[in-house]
């Protein structure tokens, strides 16, 4: 407990005060802390938090190395420097740009779409980000729980040593050690890629416009941000392997990929690139000229880009934590399996977050700390349910979704036992502005299995405020509804949400889900 | 005159300032004028904490606005100032385990330091004369 220093007394000090050895501890065991949280993201910072407010002595590791671009950020995780907020900000941010093309049917003659000010936008959401890294430090505080803003990693299965920027080093010992150190993402291994390329652990803070862009990967990181890129002027590319949205329902993700070229952003697929070199540096804020060598179809072409954005996956953290001196089991790719109680292989390790197999997603990540928490720290013997979880692409046209995709069900449950409603919607917004290539996308799907009640096990969206629609409905799928159900449900007029109260051709039916005539 | 004409040619403005400003300065009282700076590392702000002369250190933030109200007028009171005080900003984000260490909670937070103490502060943004009557009374 640090004294009050705001006083007319003399007590300055410029030395850490370390932890009072002599607080009641939770169990009845030798080390310093009840609990050390490794990584201060969504998870650690939930879980360590919980601890806490059950009377747990905690503390939270977290330390960024910065990216091969040397971008460096504070305390909060993936979430809310790298990931989530600055993305859901910048995709907000292109969307106002199409909302200001749309105006003017609204009777708003002078909302002409003006140029954007990148370095403006990133000044705001920095800004946010910044005060939420203060604000998380300050609650830590206030919690008691302890921060070291530190790498750690494993001595013995009860003892972490943690690094700060200085090469300073501390050792910590703990009766529980969480491990949430989420993941980073990956560069492929050709030439140029860590020298000139960047990734999503820069694009929120590059301090200059990224000029003519090319994002390589299919991941709905790679599309959100190609999206949010052309939404705000930007000559955009994207980059593909093979299929959009791996893991995604198909049918859906083939939908955002033609949205997304009817709007203008250009595709090149099949393709992979093969070499990165910089034609003309970086200077006067101004970005660089980078000369991308490629294979299309087996032959060899080349472009030149501005700025080339990796987003071909994230590995986690874990092999930074020395595993291998507590016989931690980890995959290659980094994940650590778990039981359904986030208990790793090592009796007192646990892990959660990005760096178990489970959507990477920040409230679920929240969820399983808090809950670990309890389970550790107080009474409760809740698991967190690892089903459901609903989420949204915040691609241009945006898709939110929970449960199976129309592939998983039908795996699981055989095609003949599953029916699929579907139709086209146009939400009332729409209906003023004038015909534009952005028509005819807008989607809902509700996937039954028929043997079950036509019980609803995935639900499919693709249209404007995609997480606003999906949200409150995944309580419906976590609790058994039935088409029935949905049917039953009244819903409000004039939404988008209503589309799922309201759902009648089926796709066994071939009845077909275009708008007739006018 | 022709060589007059040559050399009052050659008297330029500057000129001027360069000789009238130190003779104002030396018939006017003197004033203690602190000095403003902004950190830029740890090691300067040892000096600042363990000097003679007492500093006022404004922890602040870019995204805060009520430091952004505060600071300025805060110079302008140290400046004016009869007793000598300096003044520093601190910037919580790139420094924030200095403010860790002064159990800096919520910003503007601002310290008065000398000799290697913190010898009063206050927290929170405050008119012109509520900072210049604190100032009085920290600098008796």
């Amino acid at each position: 407990v640090r004294e009050a220093v705001v006083s007319t007394q003399s007590t300055g000090f410029r030395v850490q005060a370390p932890p009072e050895e002599t607080s009641q501890k939770k169990d009845d065991h030798s080390y310093t802390f009840d609990l050390a949280v490794v990584g201060g993201g969504s998870g650690g910072l939930a879980c360590a938090k919980e601890a806490a407010k059950l009377g747990a002595k905690v503390c939270v590791f977290d330390f960024v190395h910065p990216s091969p671009y040397k971008t460096t950020w504070g305390l909060g995780g993936t979430c809310l420097n790298v990931g989530c907020i600055p993305k859901k900000l910048m995709h907000t941010a292109s969307i106002y740009g199409e909302l200001m093309e749309d105006a003017a049917s609204f009777g708003w003659d002078d909302a002409a779409k003006n140029d954007h000010s990148w370095s403006s936008m990133v000044g705001s959401v920095q800004g946010h980000i910044k005060k939420q890294n203060w604000s998380l430090r300050i609650d830590l505080q206030e919690k008691d729980v302890t921060y070291y803003n530190e790498y750690a990693a494993f001595v013995d299965s009860h003892t972490l040593k943690g690094v700060n920027k200085r090469g300073k080093e501390r050792e910590v010992t703990a009766n529980k050690i969480v491990l949430a150190m989420g993941g980073r993402p990956n560069y492929p291994d050709i030439p140029g890629a860590s020298e000139y390329a960047i990734t999503s652990d820069d694009i929120f803070s590059l301090k200059y416009n990224p000029g003519k862009t090319l994002c390589v990967g299919a991941s709905y990181i790679s599309l959100e941000c190609a999206g949010f890129l052309h939404g705000l002027g930007i000559d955009t590319t994207v980059m593909v392997r093979s299929i959009l949205l791996r893991g995604f329902d198909e049918d859906c993700a083939q939908k955002i990929g033609e949205y997304m070229e009817a709007i203008g952003v250009k595709f090149l697929r099949p393709a992979t690139p093969t070499k990165i070199e910089c034609v003309k540096e970086a200077a006067d804020g101004n970005p660089p000229e980078l000369k991308v060598t490629f294979l299309q179809d087996g032959v060899e072409k080349s472009e030149t880009y501005n700025t080339v954005l990796f987003a071909i996956g994230r590995t986690p953290l874990t092999s930074k934590v020395n595993p291998d001196s507590i016989g931690l089991k980890y995959e290659s790719n980094g994940k650590v399996p778990v039981n359904e109680a986030e208990q790793t292989n090592v009796e007192n390790v646990y892990a959660l977050g990005d760096i178990i197999k489970a959507p990477e997603l920040t409230p679920l990540a929240i969820q399983s700390g808090r809950l670990l928490a309890r389970r550790l720290f107080g009474e409760s013997k809740l698991l967190t349910d690892y089903q459901n979880v609903p989420t949204t692409v915040f691609t241009p046209i945006e898709y939110g979704c929970c449960g199976l995709s129309e592939e998983a069900a039908i795996a699981k449950y055989g095609a003949e036992n599953i029916e699929v409603y579907h139709t086209k919607h146009t939400p009332t917004e729409q209906v003023v502005r004038e015909p534009s290539e952005r028509d005819g996308f807008n989607y809902a799907k509700m996937v039954c299995v028929k043997s079950e009640n036509e019980k609803v096990v995935g639900l499919h969206y693709l249209g404007p405020h995609a997480g606003e629609v999906i949200g409150g409905f995944a309580l419906g799928l976590t609790m058994g509804a039935t088409k029935s159900d949905f049917d039953r449900l009244v819903g409000i007029h004039p939404t988008s949400s209503e589309v799922f109260t309201t759902l009648k051709i089926t796709k066994s039916s071939g009845e077909s889900i275009e708008d007739e005539d006018c | 005159f022709q060589t007059f004409q040559h050399y009052f040619k050659r008297i330029n403005l500057s000129m001027l300032r360069s000789i009238v400003r130190p003779l104002i300065r030396a018939v006017t009282p003197s004033r203690s004028v602190g000095s403003v700076t902004t950190l830029t590392s740890e090691d300067e702000f040892d000096e600042a904490f363990n000097g003679p002369t007492p500093t006022l250190v404004d922890f602040y933030a870019d995204w805060c606005g009520p430091c952004k109200q505060l600071s300025p007028i805060l110079r302008k009171v140290v400046e004016a100032h009869t007793k000598e005080v300096n003044m520093l900003l601190v910037n919580v984000d790139e420094f924030g385990d200095l403010a860790h260490e002064f159990d800096v909670m919520s910003i503007p937070c601002v310290k008065l330091v000398k000799e290697g103490k913190v010898v009063g502060g206050f927290v929170g943004n405050k008119p012109e004369e509520k900072l210049v009557e604190f100032l009085d009374k920290e600098l008796e």
